[in-house]
């Protein structure tokens, strides 16, 4: 879904079928596996407001992974860098402005999955960028960093867990193991 | 063939009629894909067929048990023909467009919570399971058909003229979701089933604060259409079920 296509010269904007100019906007979305410590990146989806969010981030990321939590952020709301970016620097810290509380998502080397690494206080979203980067990280270790408002969170409610997640424990038909693959199919 | 069922196991009567439901729901539903406005809805739609589909794989399969005659719930699926499927004529409505298909989900969804309130508290413990784990989809079903049914409504002037046909030409399909007959009183005083007219109420209560808030009116439309249940159906069922069966009637007993 967070897919583009490259346009060739004097291509028409509307795919036929679907357009890909999306009247919604775009959400990430962030899963709590069943038995995991963290909330993970798990890609995009669009809707037009946040519970549909929610309920589209339902339908298209715990349908093979059973959740027990799961997060949505505007995409407008995350702040990113990454390694081939200099590093903001820290707010000096002597003023007096207040200071939100944010979140920080880590992808620890390429290829991998943004975690959730923890909260911080900062002013604003670069010095958010740099407390995170002196909080969670290394030296050595990290090559991106997403941060969002802790505000701009849009979590499942608790209370609705049974109704979001419970249904997907017992579907084993949606994993690949579930079907018995005939002889002559060999390896697939 | 109904009647026999009828009068000789009314328990697989009443779980084929709950069965018959949520089979031809998946199926309508099932048409749908790769029709939705959005990816996601798609996703969304194909889900909520597949909660669908297996409550009447449950149902079925249990009926097929209590019947006793050797038939699986696949025989019951694909080898009945219409006169002899029994649900609710609402379920069958075709897919006109995309509001008719939220509003007749929602009519549905917003019947079916109450059903399974009631039916997890059944005498009957297998019946009572299968209730209760539907009753945890139908209110995600619930929630997401109640949302379009108010995005739609109090959205465009085009949406809320499509969403009030839909509700308008549906209408009349509502009546029998709380019309019982002899086995749902059977059913009812043997502690297994619930009076449909118990139904009502609750199922007014949610559509009448729904409809208020999607800006809509409710339609004054007292015909009431019933039939389903005893296998009077719509000239829709017969075409889809042609299209839902024919591999099995074609191939007999072709398997994955």
């Amino acid at each position: 879904m967070s897919y583009s296509v490259p346009k060739i010269a004097g291509e028409q904007d509307t795919i036929v079928g679907r357009s890909e100019d999306h009247l919604w906007s775009r959400w990430e979305v962030f899963v709590r596996p069943r038995g995991g410590v963290t909330h993970v990146y798990s890609e995009s989806v669009h809707a037009p407001d946040a519970e549909t969010a929610l309920l589209n981030a339902r339908d298209t990321y715990l349908r093979r992974v059973e959740g027990v939590s799961l997060w949505v952020i505007p995409e407008g709301a995350i702040s990113r860098w990454d390694e081939h970016q200099e590093l903001p620097r820290s707010a000096a810290g002597q003023d007096a402005s207040p200071r939100p509380l944010w979140e920080a998502f880590i992808r620890h080397r390429r290829g991998a999955q943004f975690l959730h690494a923890g909260s911080i206080v900062a002013v604003d979203a670069r010095d958010a960028i740099a407390r995170a980067r002196d909080a969670f990280l290394t030296k050595t270790d990290g090559v991106a960093i997403w941060v969002a408002p802790s505000a701009s969170i849009v979590a499942a409610d608790p209370a609705e867990a049974e109704m979001l997640f419970e249904p997907f424990a017992d579907k084993g038909y949606r994993q690949a193991t579930y079907y018995d693959i005939p002889e002559e199919v060999g390896y697939m | 063939m109904t009647d026999t069922i009828t009068t000789s196991r009314p328990l697989a009567t009443y779980l084929v009629r709950h069965g018959d439901d949520n089979l031809v729901l998946a199926q309508r539903l099932a048409e749908y894909i790769s029709w939705a406005p959005e990816l996601e809805e798609d996703l969304a739609v194909a889900n909520i067929a597949l909660d669908h589909l297996g409550v009447a794989h449950h149902l079925l399969t249990y009926a097929a048990t209590v019947e006793g005659d050797g038939r699986d719930a696949d025989a019951l699926a694909f080898l009945r023909s219409e006169r002899e499927f029994t649900n609710l004529l609402l379920v069958e409505r075709p897919n006109d467009d995309f509001a008719v298909i939220m509003v007749r989900q929602f009519l549905f969804d917003a019947y079916q919570v109450p059903l399974w309130e009631a039916l997890e508290r059944s005498a009957d413990p297998t019946l009572a399971g299968i209730a209760a784990k539907a009753l945890k989809e139908a209110r995600y079903h619930l929630r997401h058909s109640r949302n379009w049914v108010v995005t739609l409504g109090d959205g465009t002037a085009e949406s809320h003229r499509r969403t009030q046909q839909a509700l308008d030409e549906l209408w009349r399909f509502t009546g029998e979701l709380f019309a019982g007959d002899e086995l749902d009183a059977a059913m009812t005083t043997a502690g297994i089933g619930v009076d449909p007219a118990s139904l009502e109420a609750p199922w007014r209560r949610t559509v009448l604060a729904v409809i208020a808030e999607a800006t809509l009116s409710e339609p004054d439309d007292t015909t009431v259409r019933v039939g389903g249940r005893s296998g009077f159906h719509t000239e829709a069922l017969g075409h889809m079920l042609a299209e839902m069966q024919w591999l099995q009637r074609s191939y007999p007993g072709l398997a994955w």
